[in-house]
């Protein structure tokens, strides 16, 4: 083995030791972000807000998709809970702050265990049509309850100051917010190396063999769903804060369609991946949308490129293409974006 | 209760062109949803430039019919097989055609023209029905009878099928795959114009038409069974009923009333009314 | 090998077991009694019910009638990863393996499978659990996997594959194991290998061996029965088997009564490794998965 560039993977397993390359880029990623107010004008601090936000939504939409392998198509729902309860809560019920975070995430928890046991038959296509069909339900209800959500009007007036770090303005607002994204993806990533992570990412390789291995496959299936239920519902909670309104739009399925468009044009099988992928269309949506009103045409055609030509995303390209250059015998982990789906339900009980 | 069985004609001439896609290629078109508003918009166009119904259904149905083959050619064989693939360029594809018929005919809703003939109403008694919901009661059952005797009993049924299950060894008996894929998907396509040619009489076109209708055959064709057309017609007419009763019932509840029970099937039986004991036609 | 006195217990047993696919009865009345520390070999032809068996003993498939016990317990309508805890282990005559994760990061599972503490532990992450570790490296050493130990398994050639599945299987120190065709598709010098490794399972270990190649199931096993048609049509030593004219009648035909020592036949369906990701079926690297480094 006489390759030049080092590769960690084939270095005796480090045991206690975390990738201090990869802590030391985290670290350099939130400080550079933190400083954005200071450099940037009020339009790029919301449009970073955003991204932000919207990153915590695809590492937490990524759990079920690129860890589980379970292609849901109601992520939308799990997101806009969290919106409305942040919207409820404060404009309509006059909540505190803190009542409202954990109101948020306990109502996406539950969603996600309902969506995960309820899918525990299906997976594919079917999943995918399930996790579309609870949600659509749950943006009927938002959608029609009119007195209590105001329906297609959402409910507007949110105050964000009620969550800030310093002021009651938008950069107060956005160093919260980064902080609570912050804390949230160092959480995400640590389920994802634990023990229980690491069995909901073998849950999509072999249930058969996770079974045999003494594993009760349904219950971590669940678990990815809960998990991922709290973390969206989180961040839609600080979307709700960051736009100062909810709409039915925060549940709308075209919503869980873009999260997918996220993972994958960003590499749904790395755990960073998916954050590639939201900066690349919501900072193309803001560039697009500079010099057309046909930003919807740029992002239909982004989702056709990015199945066509890059279905491992931009991550899984540049590590295949590293890895290409020292050792062609050894595919990297292909995303199982580009599979076929298994079949509708599956074969053991 | 006319009113749900006529939509539900509707529901089924939508999802019937989803269903040969869909159910029998297993190739998922998302796009559906598009290709039927931009049908309806194409012919109130053609209906408005010449003053012919039947120009603009055929225009309508031709063109979109084209657009489809073009699609599933270029586009679609390429991830041939993949469904989740082809869920998102479809989603994407439906962006595009959504965006483009805003930019050509604008945001304000549009109504078709009824077909000719179809105007007045039957009185039978104390009741009256619009003739033009009882056409579209018929017309279901028409295309209904064309599908499945063209498909459940004929060589091109049988040959869709070969295809389907075996490309390669269809190809070695000399079955033309691409022709026959190219085929279905152009009548698949063009089922979607037809129907939003009708439904644009109906309940009219706006904008995000697209996504709704899309919906609407998503739930009929996997609640009657994936490529099941017998299953798509007894969902299609359930599915109009429920809506209809779930109004009328619980105003405030629509919505929640139409999806859950779908979600609550499929959570139990995920391959639908129709989908185990009839897997083809 | 092992002593069967009449003191030894039995470590599984199914009395009348029985799976139907809908109008197809794929095993009928089986009775198997297989008392601890045995090598039981189970062999028949193509659709003999043999896999079915196996399924429903793992517990990946449900019995249509009859019982299944193990260590005299009913363990019939005991889901497959409970039974596993119970000490029932499996390999797969298809490589499933975790492919995209490493070859210990696979056993560190299949370790955390049969350890309470372990899962108990679920938010520690995989790699600094101790007393997982230790075992995992342990159980890669046995087994000569250490040098390809950080290496992702869908990179690994197929024969170390399958040597790595029946390495997950003895991980969770199970007491009864079942192997399915663990030789099949495999190279002739691995196949020699994964034989030699399931030759020297500790004695006390129950074995219940699928085997599509009489050739391995006649030297491995201490006593074979011969399923046809989803029953089973004898059970006794491989010289009573070889001899039963019964079994020389129905499946084994000539060759096998006069020449014990013929090359085992290759089977007749391609049981090619899934060869649907590239690079992972040449299995051909020598000496079974001994990485010799």
């Amino acid at each position: 083995m006489s390759s030049t560039t080092p590769d960690l993977r084939r270095q005796p397993d480090p045991r206690r030791q975390p990738d201090l390359r990869l802590v030391a880029l985290a670290v350099a990623v939130v400080v550079a972000l933190a400083v954005v107010p200071f450099v940037a004008s009020t339009y790029v601090v919301t449009v970073v807000l955003r991204m932000v936000v919207l990153g915590l939504f695809a590492l937490a939409f990524n759990v079920v998709f690129g860890a589980a392998d379970m292609p849901s198509l109601g992520h939308a729902a799990l997101f806009g809970v969290g919106s409305y309860a942040c919207g409820l809560g404060l404009v309509r019920w006059g909540w505190g702050i803190g009542t409202v975070v954990v109101a948020a995430v306990a109502v996406g928890t539950l969603l996600g265990i309902l969506m995960g046991i309820a899918t525990l038959r299906t997976q594919g296509i079917y999943l995918l049509l399930l996790t579309l069909a609870i949600a659509q339900a749950v943006w009927g209800l938002a959608f029609q309850q009119v007195r209590l959500t105001g329906g297609d009007n959402g409910i507007a007036g949110i105050d964000r100051g009620l969550l800030t770090l310093g002021g009651d303005g938008l950069v107060g607002f956005y160093w919260a917010a980064l902080a609570v994204v912050t804390v949230a993806a160092a959480l995400l990533y640590a389920f994802r190396i634990s023990i229980v992570g690491t069995v909901v990412e073998a849950v999509g390789m072999s249930p058969s063999r996770l079974r045999a291995l003494g594993f009760a496959v349904g219950s971590y299936r669940v678990t990815a769903f809960a998990v991922s239920g709290a973390f969206s519902a989180l961040a839609g909670m600080l979307m709700a804060m960051a736009t100062r309104f909810v709409g039915p739009e925060n549940l709308a399925w075209q919503l869980s369609a873009e999260v997918m468009l996220f993972a994958i044009l960003g590499g749904a099988a790395s755990f960073a991946g998916p954050l590639v992928g939201v900066v690349l269309v919501a900072g193309a949506e803001v560039v697009v949308s500079d010099w057309t009103d046909r930003w919807p045409t740029v992002l239909g055609l982004l989702y056709v490129v990015t199945l066509l030509f890059l279905p491992d995303g931009v991550v899984g390209w540049l590590s295949q293409w590293r890895d290409g250059r020292d050792d062609p015998d050894r595919p990297t982990r292909a995303s199982r974006v580009g599979r076929s789906l298994p079949p509708a339900v599956e074969a053991e009980p | 209760m006319l009113n749900g069985l006529s939509f539900g004609g509707l529901l089924f001439l939508l999802a019937s062109g989803l269903t040969l896609t869909f159910g029998m290629m297993r190739t998922v078109n998302l796009a559906h949803g598009a290709f039927y508003a931009l049908g309806g918009y194409l012919a109130l166009a053609v209906i408005r430039a010449s003053g012919s119904y039947l120009l603009g259904l055929v225009v309508a149905v031709a063109v979109v019919a084209v657009v489809g083959v073009v699609l599933e050619r270029v586009v679609l064989q390429r991830v041939a097989g993949r469904e989740l693939p082809q869920i998102m360029i479809t989603v994407g594809i439906a962006y595009v055609i959504g965006d483009v018929v805003l930019a050509v005919w604008g945001g304000r809703p549009q109504t078709l023209p009824r077909p000719p003939g179809l105007d007045g109403v039957l009185n039978l008694g104390s009741l009256t029905f619009p003739w033009f919901r009882l056409g579209l009661l018929v017309l279901a059952v028409v295309v209904y009878l064309v599908l499945q005797r063209s498909l459940a009993d004929t060589l091109v049924g049988a040959r869709i099928r070969a295809a389907v299950d075996d490309d390669e060894t269809a190809r070695a008996v000399g079955i033309d795959v691409g022709m026959l894929f190219a085929v279905t998907f152009a009548a698949g396509s063009g089922l979607a114009a037809f129907a939003g040619v009708w439904g644009g009489a109906f309940t009219g076109l706006r904008p995000g038409t697209e996504w709704d209708i899309l919906l609407l055959a998503l739930i009929v064709v996997v609640v009657g069974g994936l490529g099941s057309i017998r299953g798509a017609f007894v969902a299609a007419l359930l599915v109009g009923l429920l809506d209809e009763f779930g109004k009328w019932l619980f105003p405030s509840f629509a919505l929640f009333t139409l999806y859950a029970p779908v979600a609550v099937l499929l959570a139990l039986r995920p391959r639908g009314l129709f989908g185990r004991e009839e897997r083809v036609a | 090998m092992s002593d069967r006195g009449s003191t030894t217990p039995v470590a599984l047993a199914t009395h009348a077991l029985s799976r139907s696919f809908g109008a197809v009865r794929a095993l009928t009345d089986v009775d198997l009694v297989v008392p601890a520390g045995e090598t039981r070999a189970v062999i028949g032809p193509n659709g003999a019910g043999k896999t079915t068996l196996f399924n429903l003993v793992s517990g990946h498939l449900p019995a249509t009638s009859g019982r299944i016990e193990l260590f005299g317990v009913d363990v019939t309508d005991v889901p497959a990863h409970e039974r596993s805890r119970d000490g029932v282990s499996r390999t797969f005559q298809l490589s499933n393996l975790f492919d995209d994760l490493t070859v210990l990061d696979n056993v560190r599972l299949a370790v955390t499978g049969n350890d309470a503490v372990a899962r108990r532990r679920f938010w520690q992450p995989l790699r600094t659990l101790p007393r997982v570790d230790d075992r995992a490296r342990e159980v890669l050493a046995t087994f000569g996997l250490e040098d390809v130990a950080a290496r992702r398994v869908a990179t690994l050639a197929y024969g170390q594959q399958r040597v790595l599945e029946i390495a997950m299987a003895l991980a969770g120190e199970p007491r009864v194991l079942l192997l399915d065709e663990p030789t099949a598709g495999v190279a002739r010098g691995d196949a020699e290998a994964i034989t030699a490794i399931v030759d020297d399972l500790p004695g006390d270990l129950t074995v219940l061996l699928v085997e599509h190649d009489m050739e391995v199931a006649f030297a491995l096993a201490d006593r074979v029965t011969v399923l046809v048609d989803g029953a089973e049509l004898v059970t006794g030593t491989p010289d009573e088997v070889r001899r039963d004219p019964a079994v020389v009648a129905a499946y084994l035909g000539a060759e096998i009564g006069v020449d014990p020592g013929a090359e085992p036949d290759t089977p007749p369906e391609p049981d090619t490794p899934p060869g649907t990701e590239p690079g992972t079926a040449s299995g051909t690297e020598p000496g079974g998965g001994h990485h010799d480094g």
